[in-house]
């Protein structure tokens, strides 16, 4: 049963357009012109209870633009949309009391303030019981390792530390469905990896629906079984994500560089780049094992530095662009 | 020369910066013509039980003795926020290392703002003060580039004072309470609400040692009963009173400069 | 509606308490601001003693009226603050795309975004007026209770119509400059004698800035209670909560959400 439909959905803005200088601003004040932006066009999903699913596109896609329908801060130019059965244009009070959100860049708690305050302010807000607000906060505190944080203004605690306590006042009134815009935006891998662990318990433990939007691959890979891939405002792929790691997502990037010069005769690596003693290859992970290769590579030479990372989602997306122009590909490509 | 034309490309930035902000400049000449014709109304009123002369200001002169004042007030820079904001979020740090002075480098980039804010303001208030209650009667032409040195001296001692003020950020997290103490000073005992002649004897001896009348009585003053006894007195005083707050807030700048060093930033 | 209402108190009443457990964590500077405040609005106080030297009567006011409309609009001004305090951010959080948090909790949106923040030295507006009333009318209970009741109509006066000028920028984008204009426009002709006003001005401060609702009309009612005036105060009062209520949650189906980007071509 999908407790998130969404029929047809565009929303179109209209932004004022100036030209240059000063003559510009002043014709821009006596007619002001503007142009039409279509930031989402014509989507469509379903989500169902319980899943976990991954809303990713490059920057500026309409991810952000989509989720501030489903939640209903913005209105929808045109289509439907459902969430546990309500409107959210229409019914967004009480919308509200069921789902949580958190944006990456935008902070529900108060910046001056600890954490605890805003928790128990926030609390109020939803309108839950003295007693109720208490025991959740300390579950949550626990759930999220915060303790410490609690007493400290926000305004002085780290992005990383920011993000744990936004997620957690995200959770006080129990919502049935959590909306996550770039949890991990700016974030160093460390703290990436620990916030992504976090929404992984999150979901095992409660049940919780997770609507998860990123332009980290990562991120899909290690938390969803299902992504939406969407680029310009429009719906590119949907599929599991098991499918889109075999198909698209199997590329690995390994820099490596050695102390000595090397040669790399590999019939399974592609070497992309080679400089000096620094190597950057491209591996497939659905044909050979990163395991293998690794060790493989280590014997070459004496390592000085390694690293492991996934293509950016734009070279993805372009890959599925030309997969389905070509139309079938990746067996072809292989 | 190099060193001058660097302050003098500051100064062209700042210009171009501020005519982009249209809208913002409308509303604030707007706000001029608003508060004096409150003052219009206001005193209006007064000399209408009074009769035609109060402390020797006809209502004419009154109305374009507080244009003038207002004229030099509003014609002020955001000095005070922006060194402020730069002190207190230690962007000041990164401004030490760069090869200008950093009161001059303010003063450079304010002389921008305040230019185009004392030109609009000139045209709209000598515009106002022949609309509302027509020109002076003894006002001669030749008076006025003298007047508007003074008027300019005025605006240069409001910008060191306010400099001096907002470089105390250096050792105070809130600092604002003295912008608005002195602005309010200026407002009073500077004689901008009301000229000094009508102060009780006393404190009107007082207000005219005081810093605050050169920054507005001064000017105001001789624009509207110019002669030049109390010109050279009134310039002699403002450009001493310049001087002293140029130095000062060099001054305080070098010992913040020391207290951040020892402090950290 | 009965229960809305009391809903709606009961969020502001909360905030309150929130708010000023946090103010008083940082009690030096809540002190020095409010302190700050009450000196501030006292130089006033010396202009009208001054006025009041040279002149018996202004407008129909004597010094006490003078100084009684002070005190109402300084706590109706200061109330609006304390209580409301995010009002001065609407058109900034509109701009910014702020407005997201509220929209995502069960409240009212205007009510939870102007009481989620306060302005501390607003603190020192309300007890500035407060003692300038008790100063010049007298500790009388019936008195008392009259100015309490006006500052709170006053407040609601004066927060609609500064939510109605920060909700233009829903319609017009960025409205802090007709924010800045209007907001002083209420001030100050909330502290001018009536009898100063031609019959055009007159006309725009009980109609479209109804800044004669804030302290005239009060005055008037203290000094010879009238049905008449009372019951057009409360109607414009419900008027104009009416109307602000209604322009800001039109204007929110055009909000954005921070994607109001003027882009250069």
């Amino acid at each position: 049963m999908s407790i998130i439909s969404a029929k047809n959905l565009s929303k179109t803005f209209q932004v004022k357009t100036k030209e240059q200088g000063l003559k510009g601003s002043l014709k821009a004040m006596v007619s002001p012109q503007y142009k039409e932006i279509q930031a989402v066009k014509n989507i469509s999903l379903e989500v169902a209870r319980g899943e976990v699913l991954a809303f990713i596109g490059p920057n500026g896609a309409g991810k952000s633009t989509t989720i501030k329908m489903l939640t209903g801060i913005l209105h929808p130019t045109a289509g439907e949309i459902n969430v546990l059965g309500l409107n959210p244009t229409t019914d967004r009070r009480k919308l509200s009391y069921k789902i949580g959100t958190v944006f990456g860049q935008k902070s529900q708690l108060w910046f001056h303030l600890p954490p605890l305050d805003s928790f128990n302010l926030l609390g109020r807000i939803y309108e839950m019981e003295e007693e109720e607000i208490k025991k959740r906060i300390s579950y949550l505190t626990e759930l999220f390792e915060i303790e410490d944080l609690l007493e400290t203004p926000v305004r002085k605690l780290s992005l990383g530390q920011r993000i744990r306590c936004e997620i957690a006042a995200s959770l006080l009134h129990k919502p049935e469905i959590i909306f996550l815009d770039e949890p991990t935006i700016g974030l160093d891998v460390v703290v990436k990896q620990k916030i992504r662990d976090l929404i992984k318990t999150l979901s095992q433990e409660s049940q919780t629906t997770i609507f998860l939007t990123s332009h980290d691959a990562g991120d899909i890979e290690q938390l969803c079984r299902r992504a939406i891939i969407i680029n310009h405002g429009q719906i590119v792929l949907n599929e599991s994500v098991k499918n889109l790691k075999y198909n698209y997502m199997n590329q690995k990037v390994i820099d490596i560089k050695y102390a000595e010069s090397v040669t790399i005769d590999h019939p399974e690596l592609k070497v992309l780049k080679s400089k000096g003693y620094a190597v950057k290859i491209e591996i497939d992970s659905s044909k050979c094992d990163i395991d293998n290769t690794i060790s493989d590579l280590m014997k070459l030479g004496k390592v000085v530095d390694i690293t492991i990372s996934d293509p950016p989602l734009e070279e993805i997306i372009s890959g599925i662009y030309q997969e389905k122009d070509i139309g079938g590909g990746y067996l072809e490509k292989a | 020369m190099k060193r001058l034309s660097k302050y003098f490309h500051i100064f062209k930035v700042s210009i171009s910066n501020n005519l982009v902000y249209v809208l913002n400049f409308i509303t604030r000449n707007l706000f001029f013509l608003f508060i004096v014709y409150v003052m219009l109304l206001l005193w209006s009123n007064i000399y209408g039980q009074k009769g035609e002369v109060i402390s020797g200001y006809s209502l004419r002169q009154m109305i374009w003795y507080l244009i003038v004042g207002e004229m030099v007030v509003l014609s002020k820079s955001n000095v005070f926020s922006e060194v402020a904001e730069d002190v207190k979020k230690g962007q000041i740090a990164y401004l030490l290392n760069k090869p200008y002075n950093y009161i001059l480098y303010c003063f450079s980039n304010s002389l921008g703002e305040m230019g185009t804010r004392l030109l609009t303001n000139l045209f709209l208030g000598g515009l106002m003060g022949l609309l509302y209650v027509g020109p002076l009667q003894d006002f001669s032409l030749i008076h006025l580039p003298f007047i508007l040195a003074s008027i300019l001296l005025g605006i240069f001692i409001n910008f060191f004072i306010f400099i001096s003020l907002a470089l105390t950020a250096f050792w105070l997290e809130e600092n604002s309470a003295f912008m608005w103490i002195y602005t309010k000073l200026v407002f009073t005992l500077g004689g901008m609400l009301i000229p000094l002649e009508m102060f009780p004897d006393w404190l009107e001896k007082v207000a005219r040692y005081l810093p605050f009348a050169y920054v507005t009585y001064g000017p105001a003053k001789l624009a509207v009963d110019f002669n030049w006894g109390n010109y050279i007195n009134t310039v002699f005083l403002q450009v001493g009173y310049l001087l002293i707050f140029i130095l000062i807030s060099l001054g305080v700048f070098r010992k913040g400069v020391r207290a951040l060093n020892v402090n950290g930033g | 509606m009965l229960t809305e209402a009391k809903k709606n108190l009961k969020l502001i009443g909360m905030y309150f308490k929130f708010n000023l457990a946090a103010s008083m964590e940082y009690r030096a500077s809540f002190l020095t601001q409010t302190f700050g405040m009450v000196l501030n609005n006292s130089t006033f106080i010396f202009f009208w003693w001054i006025l009041f030297n040279n002149v018996k009567e202004i407008g129909g006011y004597g010094f006490k009226e003078v100084m009684i409309i002070w005190g109402i609009a300084s706590t109706s001004y200061g109330l609006t603050f304390v209580l409301f305090g995010n009002i001065r951010r609407i058109s900034q959080m509109i701009i910014n795309g702020e407005l997201d948090s509220y929209l995502l909790q069960p409240k009212d949106v205007l009510i939870n975004i102007i009481s989620s923040s306060t302005v501390i030295s607003a603190w020192g507006d309300i007890f500035y007026g407060l003692i300038l009333f008790i100063g010049v009318y007298g500790f009388d209970l019936i008195g008392l209770g009259l100015f309490i009741f006006f500052c709170f109509t006053g407040m609601i006066f004066f927060a609609s119509v500064m939510i109605c000028a920060n909700t233009l920028t829903f319609y017009m984008g960025d409205s802090r400059g007709i924010t800045g204009l209007i907001f002083e426009f209420m001030i100050t002709f909330s502290i001018y004698p009536e009898g100063i006003h031609n019959s055009y001005t007159k006309l725009i401060i009980y109609t479209l800035l109804p800044s004669a609702f804030i302290s005239l009309v009060p005055v008037r009612l203290m000094t010879d209670f009238s049905w008449n005036w009372f019951l057009l105060l409360m109607g414009a009062l419900v008027g104009w909560s009416v109307f602000t209520y209604w322009l800001f949650m039109k204007g929110l189906q055009k909000y954005e959400s921070g994607n109001l980007i003027v882009s250069k071509l």
